[in-house]
């Protein structure tokens, strides 16, 4: 078998594996601690009075069909470990692309055209396959089939928001697709079979919200911000005076302030979807009018509640023999139990604005983003799956987990020699676990395994990071890496930018920060990145000359501001360019010193429950393990200039029981309480649509949703209480035809 | 404010929809507010004037269908009371009048008085039907707001949450030297909403007793 490598670690890694091994160690989470949010619940006048009540509400939010315009619960998507596992009417044909073919749909890779309502098979994965699955990408490694579509989740049917009424029916009334393509927009003309809509597609794979509590930002881009600012995803970058919640100072005042909660990333995410035309909602929906809406129905109202469902039993109106929808509240109630009354007692009307034809929206309505957003936050924060095998093992002297079997075992090292665990670690998992994997470190430097075999970068706080990429040291986001799943041209990923122009990235920002350009600086912390953290020094020490290319004493470098203590690396990287330096770098067409590597970036996913949350990648592409681990064998399927250079092909590239015991070992994170949905993953009754009737040629129409709407397919996930369910979640790939 | 909704015949609906919302209910609140002067005898040569008038430019009467409303006014020297009531069988209500309640105390003598004033109040929300909600307001305070306080009650006609009854007493306690005023208020905002017919065609699509019923739903098999 002919093979080619980059770097090869031969012969040794047989001998002695555990003296070879180095690197963090996955630690267990049990105890890993949660981001605080100073204000939220705690403090002289928190934004939250009653957290239970608060939970309780999130809870039923986030699995309320009641919540999306057509039936969409944020649970729609996020059911299946926190994930989708859906696998009719899910492809996307690449809208993220600036190439022209992300704008269609392609063959599939069993030979038939893809598009809306398309049923995926076992035969249509990987989306990138290659001659030799376990060589690196070449010329000599012919691509046999690569596709641009991507495999998410279906949404909403979308239309022209008219209203939503205080009773009644699941659905708001929405002006929906024309027959007419004069009057169709760009998705309706994408999404359709025929000429009849079909639910929308989103075009990135939905990631799981168990454990997403960690993350110091969310979204595959990051564009959830850590700051919760209110009312938006953007954090600090939404200057926009309408922007925040409404506070009331007296009987005859009230002001609207921007929130400023930190590790607040599960909010800013959470009141995306909602108004998202694409996810869950018809054009141009507020969430004032989501309020009006829901405020004063039961929660779950057709929805059955587990008479011992862990945070909703004792509000359910079910009994064991008896299961019945609705909790025995409404939503205003449970809002009002929740919250400190300056978001809601306030009185008056005429502040908070009119929708055409109908009364005044009150304080309550107007606060509702923010209602919202930090039940689902509090809710979220409660879905933390530590019982998996490798965080009830005991655990050696040397960091490592003692309870697992042999080839699990020897699925740890050849995790640490792959170097997987360089960009997933920590308890998540994940490099973009920030502030968790750091808060874990200072408290205990061994926490990841022994100080001196681990070191690392985790213990800092930096958002930024210079390290070694395919292209030479490059700034990164912390946890953002470009592993060369696609083409870079098919999603930007922490590359793009928000809805202000702004771009996503942190290392932008610090790179306009080191060039003098303070306005551009728009993140907090950015500006306290320390160079003495970063894994390849920025710029020359005068008392050091290793001769690698950076800043040199020539080109003009001073002592970082941001210190030299305790620093990861060594001390003698704390020198960054002068204001001056950095500026001539950067206006310079072949920087090499100020490149950064976030095109094509995204979030590091966590591994944990992986067995259960494909298929995987931010497109969906893969959709076994087998599948994911024969790509880091072969060192990814694109190479490009931002891709990360920590893989070395290892053992798992040409030995099957080093991939068996990988597999092994990555199926030691799944938590059986996650895997038989028992609390705090248990959840209410819901019906999630599973395709339209019909396949991607032929559809019916006439949905009572819409004439021009096609009609759909369901399936229903039973109420479950905290004994969780008797039926196991089972692999995205087990449930496709062959 | 009324408007007219065209009726699907209710049986119609039923069919479509065991979940079938009428929207029957009624809702019925009140507020009493009364100030007490504690120190009266002493304060001869004040003036004192009380006043307990509806702010118009609060007032929401919404009313659809055969949905009716009205609100009692009834000052007096030691029990002002505020009543909002409203009913619909087939028809939709959003109702909300704020009642501002003040004493007014001026001193145009030569003397300094020490005032204290106890406000007490009773609140009482109720709903019942099918899909009625009421919730009080109450919001008391001096001029400069650096005394104030509030309250309220909620009651829905889901199932009682425990609110909807709330009485207190605040005392006001201050000094007006010669030539200063002071004003005490008491705003109550009272509220009910019973909620609307559901639309024509309206689609009860995600709820599994619909779906089997109509044969959509499949079970999806995880083993």
């Amino acid at each position: 078998m002919r093979l080619k490598s980059k770097l090869f670690l031969a012969g040794g890694l047989l001998i002695t594996q555990a003296a070879m091994a180095h690197g963090p160690r996955p630690p267990s989470m049990i105890g890993a601690p949660i981001p605080p949010v100073p204000g939220l619940t705690d403090g002289a006048d928190p934004i939250v009075v009653n957290k239970a009540a608060a939970i309780a509400l999130g809870k039923a939010l986030f699995w309320d069909t009641n919540v999306g315009s057509d039936g969409v619960a944020c649970g729609t998507c996020h059911y299946h470990a926190g994930a989708d596992d859906r696998f009719k009417n899910q492809l996307n044909p690449g809208l993220k692309s600036n190439q022209a073919s992300g704008q269609t749909y392609q063959t599939t890779a069993s030979g038939v055209l893809g598009g809306p309502n398309y049923t995926l098979t076992k035969s249509d994965f990987p989306f990138h396959q290659v001659t030799y699955p376990f060589e690196i990408p070449g010329d000599e490694n012919p691509v046999l089939f690569s596709s641009d579509d991507v495999v998410a989740s279906a949404g909403s049917f979308s239309g022209k928001f008219n209203k939503a009424e205080r009773s009644g029916a699941n659905n708001d009334d929405c002006t929906r697709r024309s027959s007419l393509e004069a009057e169709q927009d760009a998705e309706d003309k994408i999404f359709q079979v025929n000429n009849i809509g079909t639910r929308r597609i989103e075009p990135r794979n939905t990631p799981t919200v168990i454990n997403a509590v960690f993350n110091h930002r969310l979204f595959w881009d990051g564009r959830a911000n850590n700051i919760f600012n209110g009312s938006s995803p953007w954090g600090e970058r939404d200057k926009r005076a309408e922007t925040g919640v409404w506070v009331k100072l007296n009987a005859r005042t009230v002001k609207k302030e921007k929130l400023h909660l930190i590790n607040s990333a599960l909010a800013s995410q959470a009141v995306a979807p909602p108004v998202n035309e694409v996810e869950m909602s018809c054009n141009k929906r507020s969430f004032p009018a989501i309020a009006r809406k829901l405020l004063m129905r039961k929660p779950l109202e057709s929805q059955k509640v587990h008479y011992q469902d862990s945070v909703l039993g004792a509000l359910s109106r079910s009994t064991a023999n008896n299961l019945q929808p609705g909790l025995n509240t409404t939503y205003n109630a449970l809002i009002q139990k929740a919250f400190n009354q300056k978001y809601w007692s306030y009185s008056r009307l005429g502040e908070f604005g009119t929708p055409a034809g109908q009364t005044p929206y009150t304080q309550t309505e107007a606060n509702f983003a923010m209602f919202f957003g930090l039940a689902i936050q509090l809710y979220e924060s409660t879905l933390i799956s530590d019982q998996a095998p490798i965080d009830t093992s005991p655990r050696d002297a040397e960091g490592y987990p003692t309870a697992l079997n042999a080839s699990e075992k020897r699925g740890l090292l050849r995790f640490i020699d792959a170097h997987c665990n360089i960009c997933h670690a920590g308890p998540a998992l994940t490099g973009a676990s920030i502030v968790t994997n750091s808060m874990m470190l200072k408290a205990n430097p061994d926490a990841f395994g022994p100080k001196a075999d681990t070191a690392g970068a985790f213990i800092s706080d930096n958002l930024v990071i210079y390290d070694v990429t395919s292209n030479g040291n490059q700034f990164m986001d912390y946890g953002y890496i470009n592993t060369g799943v696609a083409n870079p041209e098919s999603d930007p990923g922490v590359a793009g930018a928000d809805d202000f122009g702004n771009p996503l990235s942190f290392s932008e920002q610090y790179r306009q920060y080191l060039a003098g350009n303070v306005s551009a600086v728009i993140d907090p912390n950015v500006n306290k990145t320390r160079s003495c953290d970063f894994g390849k020094p920025l710029a020359e020490n005068p008392a050091i000359n290793d001769g690698n290319i950076k800043f040199t004493v020539a080109d003009g470098i001073l002592a970082d501001p941001n210190g030299n203590q305790n620093c990861v690396n060594k001390a003698g990287y704390a020198f960054i360019p002068t204001p001056a330096a950095a500026q001539l770098e950067l206006t310079n067409p072949l920087t090499a010193k100020m490149a950064i590597a976030t095109k094509a970036a995204f979030k590091v996913p966590t591994l944990r429950n992986i067995e259960l949350t494909g298929p995987y990648m931010h497109n969906g592409s893969m959709s076994t393990l087998e599948q994911v681990i024969e790509f880091y064998a072969r060192l990814g399927n694109i190479p490009n200039p931002d891709q990360h250079g920590v893989f070395t092909q290892t053992l798992i590239s040409i030995n099957p029981q080093a991939r068996a015991d990988l597999l092994a070992f990555l199926k030691t994170l799944t938590d059986d309480r996650v895997r038989y949905e028992k609390a705090p993953f248990d959840h209410p009754e819901l019906v999630i649509p599973d395709g339209h009737q019909g396949d991607q040629q032929l559809v019916t129409p006439g949905s009572p949703l819409g004439s021009n709407l096609a009609k759909e397919e369901f399936f229903t996930i039973p109420a479950v209480g905290k004994n969780g369910s008797t039926d196991a979640l089972l692999p995205f790939d087990s449930q496709l035809a062959p | 404010m009324k408007s007219k909704y065209n009726l699907l015949p209710v049986l119609a609906m039923a069919c479509l929809s065991p979940l079938s919302v009428q929207a029957a209910g009624s809702f019925n609140s009140f507020a009493n507010i009364n100030f007490t002067i504690n120190n009266l005898n002493d304060l001869t040569g004040l003036d004192i004037s009380e006043n307990f008038a509806l702010d118009d430019t609060q007032t929401v009467n919404a009313l659809s269908g055969d949905a009716s409303s009205s609100y009692l006014f009834t000052p007096a020297v030691s029990a002002n009371n505020f009543q909002v009531s409203g009913n619909a069988d087939h028809g939709s209500a959003v109702v909300s009048y704020l009642a501002a309640h003040s004493i007014a105390f001026t001193n145009n003598t030569v003397n300094s008085y020490q005032i204290s004033l106890t406000m007490a109040y009773q609140l009482s929300a109720s709903a019942v039907g099918d899909n009625a909600e009421s919730q009080i307001l109450l919001d008391f305070y001096n001029a400069l707001n650096t005394d104030t306080g509030q309250n309220q009650t909620y009651a829905t006609s889901v199932a009682p949450q425990g609110t909807e009854n709330v009485s207190g007493t605040h005392t006001f306690s201050f000094t007006l030297s010669p030539g200063q005023a002071e004003t005490i208020s008491a705003d109550a905002n009272i509220t009910g909403n019973i909620a609307p017919v559901p639309l024509p065609g309206a689609v009860w699509l995600f709820s599994s007793a619909v779906l089997s019923g109509i044969g959509y739903s499949k079970r999806r098999k995880n083993a």
